[in-house]
């Protein structure tokens, strides 16, 4: 008992100064490395402007979009991997994050943009954005729609993965009737960006993230219970349509938003919990869902850092190093000698 | 100095007959069988008939030939050729895949050889247009939803299309099949803009306008040339300029051979990423043009911006780059229509020296005072 | 004995289960008891309806009428944070999770009283570890449940339920799949938990042996309805015997046991005594043979030495075998 209090502590304790390495690490490099002196001064607004600018316009928001994109991820996948009790799951079986890319779709695809807004107004800019947000909102209502209706939760996961099917084939065919400058659009849309989020939309984000964060951890309990089964859960007193439908918003708001902000992000929903479980060695969310939110900021930054390696401006998309970095992790939890794929 | 004053005045015949199609003055140039700029164009005289040769005709392509026999309909097929490389000339009815097509037929005062187009959102040019709307041409799509049977239905002489890759593949293939002549046109592939330009002299043999096509493409080219010249002549500094927009954290920058880079290059401006050559544009991130960009002191083709706010609106940090700052910001959405037309991507093909008459208004004004852009606006 | 006091009594209970506007019954009519410290056996032969009447007794699964009592108060008016205070169960769903252990998974059942984040309290400790002392897991508390046999796992779900402190619990087939000492060994934890603990455990098996001799009450579910009663009242009106006879089957109320119903059987005298003679006429009577003194053909069973030897013989011949394998593959076959 007390070695895994003391083993929690120092996954903790390591994994929070990782990050702030990483952290550090994601401002000093870049299209070009600059110091650590330069960017401290940049930070405290006593650098070289030139510098400033850079370090506070482009790396600073790209570095704490990597932070909350990465918690809200990795805990909104941990919730769907406890509700359907599939170590495969994601945040992309609910059809969220496909919900948002339709929205993109609807927006970029067709001739006549879903959401024009005036250009002048305060709400220029966040036109795509929004399509994306509604995009996702819509199938999380439906998702939870489904959940109140429907006894077994497996019905749920099913109805989600053909929603984002469907949804899929929608942009497919949105795609096939757009000419070459939509589809890159688009196509560049899907690659997932950490980059391009101004302030007050970090400000928008950082609240839905919280906002998910919070609902999610007040239900560590239910959630607890809930890894002995659904059964048991019902005898020892979880109410358990109202949790799913709690746990769902919740996943929804946290994938949604981040889906709406930086597109899809793939892989690190699935993969964060189970790199987490491996560190901290408990199945108990109390420890694991704020472990999880640590190791998914550690892993953007460390995406966002690689993803930027080949110097020079050149740079790798997000979603091609999240997808490197977590195949590996789920094959591992398949074919693992412990045949993770066969039971949590 | 002096020498500017032929110049506009030749410019200024040209743009005074702009309004349906290019007339040129009266005198003419003879018949040129050779060119030397246009890379994938060749037109050689065989026994009464042109034979066309286009190189590489597609996108990563080498060493790929296609040819083409143009035989006056009233001529002998030349030697043993196969009748699916024969076109008769002057063709009565023809499906343009692109809008340069459209472009290079008006300037011929020969649009009434279009039977169809593709994508007519994107068409700018109102006797098209209209012709569009009266049922007169038809869309016949284009990718995935290219109408074969529409095509198939209108019996064009010849489809007038261009492959972006290997076309074997690509919904243009099964046509030849069905017995309609696809001609690769290659002329978007030219990097040079007197090259594109000169893809003009195809369609004059086409339409039975050679001396029309030929004469234009002579005095485009040497206005074209004069104007070089001219900026050559001038001394001082070139300024430098930054091209593009960036999107989701990516900027795609063109090399400094394409297209835009020459001309940018020829009006005497500096493209900032001139040093970088490559067949394609190259993703950045945007942090490291912002860098580069700060050396710039115009830019150009901020994408489908058509005011300061809406490049703000994309991306609140380009407010600070130095051309925004000092108010210079030019793109090329003068003449747009209410769709997606932009008549940037159609005439322009036919007048790059109009075109560079706009750059190097904007690159140095001190060279063309009181000039008034044709393709190009300043961005309030 | 304990306090004595119905814990759980159902009247004119009907189980069920609704599809929409379908309804479909399983049994209705049922009027049982079951008291503190009593060890309640639920019998019956497959898809005669255990799962569903354990499930309705646990809330879990609403009754299609009729009426349940715990503690004396109706089921229906029991709220949703009251019921797992008074009633545990422990279903055949298998646990799913490897990393957690024995100790974590015991400490879930003190989920009705533990706060909003599920931290224990002294008491929640103290229960926890009674739990698992009572259910002999101590040594097993760090170990995680993949790690352990299934005879452990089975144990562990137990000590969860009596970690919860519920006077009732109830268990689906807590004993399928275990070998035979474990199964013995949750009978009769079960059966240290209603005396010692005063609770009441009611559980379903298909374990006759067990429920029969160990059982305070068996409830007796066939097609028709639930009979309850002590092991023996059963024996005794016959009913348990028809519940389960079948051609192949029938059951011996000296043995206490069901045992396959040999057809024809062929006689042999039997010559011998003691333990070797018993299980002799045990190896004849699988094949066929059923002991008949007048019987020409006879089996001398004899000892010396320590050495047992079989002596067959028609009246004729003589042939000696040295087990009870090969004399029974010496024999041709009784019951053709």
């Amino acid at each position: 008992m007390i070695a895994v209090r003391t083993r929690i502590v120092i996954a903790i304790a390591g994994l929070s100064l990782l990050m702030l390495l990483l952290f550090i690490a994601d401002l000093l490099l870049g299209s070009t490395h600059m110091n650590f002196a330069d960017v401290m001064g940049s930070l405290f607004g006593k650098g070289d402007p030139g510098d400033e600018i850079i370090v506070m316009q482009f790396r600073l928001p790209k570095a704490i979009t990597a932070v909350l994109a990465g918690a809200a991820m990795s805990v909104s996948g941990l919730l769907m991997q406890t509700l359907f009790r599939n170590p495969l799951a994601g945040p992309d079986v609910l059809g969220v994050s496909s919900g948002a890319g339709l929205g993109v779709a609807l927006t970029l695809l067709t001739l006549t943009p879903l959401i024009t807004l005036p250009a002048g107004s305060l709400l220029a800019g966040w036109g795509l954005i929004l399509a994306a947000w509604a995009g996702a909102g819509v199938v999380m209502l439906i998702i939870m729609a489904v959940s109140a209706r429907m006894r077994d939760i497996m019905t749920v996961l099913i109805v989600g993965l053909l929603l984002a099917s469907a949804i899929s084939a929608v942009v497919s065919l949105l795609q096939y009737f757009s000419n070459e400058a939509m589809l890159r659009t688009y196509v560049i849309w899907t690659m997932g960006n950490l980059g391009s989020i101004s302030y007050p939309q970090i400000r928008a984000l950082s609240l839905a993230t919280a906002v998910g964060l919070i609902i999610a951890f007040i239900m560590v309990k239910p959630l607890n219970a809930m890894l002995m089964g659904e059964t048991f859960s019902r005898t020892v007193g979880v109410k358990m349509q109202r949790t799913r439908i709690i746990l769902l918003a919740s996943a929804s708001i946290l994938a949604g938003s981040v889906t709406a902000f930086c597109g899809p992000l793939a892989f690190i929903g699935v993969a964060v919990p189970h790199v987490a479980r491996l560190i901290f060695g408990t199945t108990d969310h109390r420890t694991l869902m704020p472990g999880a939110a640590l190791c998914g900021a550690v892993i953007m930054l460390l995406s966002d850092i690689i993803s930027n390696a080949p110097g020079g401006g050149h740079i790798i998309p997000v979603n091609t190093v999240t997808s490197l970095v977590g195949i590996p992790v789920v094959l591992w939890i398949i074919i693992g000698k412990r045949g993770l794929g066969r039971k949590f | 100095m002096s020498r500017i004053i032929p110049v506009i005045i030749s410019a200024a015949l040209l743009i005074s007959s702009c309004r349906h199609g290019v007339n040129p003055p009266v005198a003419e140039q003879s018949t040129d069988d050779s060119l030397n700029v246009a890379g994938r164009l060749k037109l050689e005289k065989v026994a009464g008939a042109t034979r066309v040769t286009v190189t590489n005709p597609w996108q990563n392509s080498t060493g790929k030939e296609l040819v083409w026999y143009l035989v006056p309909r009233d001529s002998a097929v030349p030697g043993d050729v196969s009748e699916d490389q024969i076109i008769r000339v002057p063709v009565s009815r023809i499906v343009c895949m692109s809008v340069t097509h459209i472009a290079m037929l008006q300037a011929l005062d020969a649009g009434n050889v279009i039977a169809g187009i593709s994508g007519s959102s994107l068409v700018y040019d109102s006797v098209i247009r209209e012709g569009i709307s009266s049922g007169r041409i038809r869309d016949v799509g284009y990718e995935g939803n290219l109408n074969r049977e529409l095509i198939i239905s209108l019996n064009p002489d010849v489809l007038m299309a261009y492959g972006v890759a290997d076309p074997s593949a690509g919904s243009t293939a099964r046509l030849a099949d069905a017995g309609i002549k696809v001609f690769y046109n290659a002329d978007y592939l030219e990097e040079h803009p007197l090259a594109r330009c000169e893809w003009l002299r195809l369609f004059g043999i086409l339409t039975g306008k050679v001396q029309m096509a030929d004469s234009i493409v002579a005095s485009v080219s040497e206005a074209y040339r004069e104007l070089t010249a001219l900026v050559r002549g001038s001394a001082g500094r070139r300024p430098a300029v930054l091209l593009g927009s960036p999107w989701e954290d990516v900027w795609y920058i063109s090399p400094g051979n394409s297209y835009i880079g020459r001309l940018i290059e020829d009006a005497g401006g500096k493209y900032i990423y001139g040093e970088m050559t490559g067949a394609h544009s190259v993703p950045l991130s945007v942090e490291s043009v912002f860098r580069k960009a700060e050396e710039a002191d115009i830019w150009i083709n901020p994408g489908t911006a058509d005011r300061l706010s809406d490049i703000v609106a994309t991306d609140p940090r380009m407010a600070s780059l130095h051309p925004f700052r000092e108010g210079q910001v030019w793109n090329n959405r003068r003449r747009i229509t209410s769709g997606d037309g932009n008549d940037y991507w159609e005439s322009a093909v036919v007048r790059p020296d109009l075109l560079l008459m706009d750059l190097v208004s904007i690159i140095h004004p001190e060279l063309l005072p009181g000039f008034v852009q044709y393709y190009y606006r300043r961005l309030e | 004995m304990g306090t004595n006091e119905i814990i759980a009594e159902t009247s004119d209970l009907a189980i069920g289960y609704r599809n929409r506007d379908r309804v479909f019954r399983v049994l209705e009519g049922l009027s049982l008891k079951a008291r503190h410290g009593e060890l309640v056996a639920l019998i019956g032969r497959n898809g005669t309806g255990k799962s569903t009447l354990l499930r309705t007794l646990t809330g879990l699964i609403p009754p299609l009428g009729g009426r349940i009592m715990l503690e004396g108060n109706p089921l229906n008016s029991i709220s949703l944070s009251q019921l797992p205070r008074i009633v545990s169960f422990v279903s055949t769903e298998p646990v799913a999770i490897h990393n957690i252990k024995v100790r974590d998974v015991v400490s879930l059942g003190r989920f009705p009283y533990t706060n909003w984040i599920g931290t224990l309290s002294q008491t929640d400790e103290e229960a926890v570890q009674s739990a698992m002392e009572a259910t002999g897991l101590t040594g097993l508390a760090g170990r995680s449940i993949d790690s352990i046999s299934d005879g452990e796992r089975q144990r562990t779900l137990i000590a969860r339920s009596l970690a919860q402190d519920t006077g009732l619990l109830v268990m689906d087939e807590p004993t399928a799949f275990l070998d035979l000492p474990s199964r013995y060994g949750i009978v009769s934890l079960l059966r240290k938990l209603t005396r010692e603990k005063d609770k009441c455990v009611i559980y379903s098996t298909h374990d006759l042996d067990t429920a029969i001799n160990e059982a305070d009450r068996i409830w007796l579910m066939t097609g028709d309805g639930v009979t309850e009663g002590a092991p023996e009242d059963l024996m005794l009106t016959g009913r348990l015997a028809r519940a389960f006879e079948s051609p192949l089957l029938s059951f011996s109320i000296n043995d206490g046991t069901f045992s396959f119903v040999r057809s024809r059987q062929t006689g042999i005298a039997l010559e011998g005594k003691g333990k070797a003679a018993k299980l002799t006429a045990r190896a004849l009577a699988r094949c066929g043979y059923t002991t008949d003194p007048q019987a020409l053909l006879t089996v001398k069973v004899s000892e010396s030495a320590g050495e047992t030897e079989w002596t067959v013989t028609d009246g004729v011949n003589v042939r000696r075998y040295g087990s009870l394998y090969d004399l029974v593959t010496g024999l041709p076959s009784g019951d053709h």
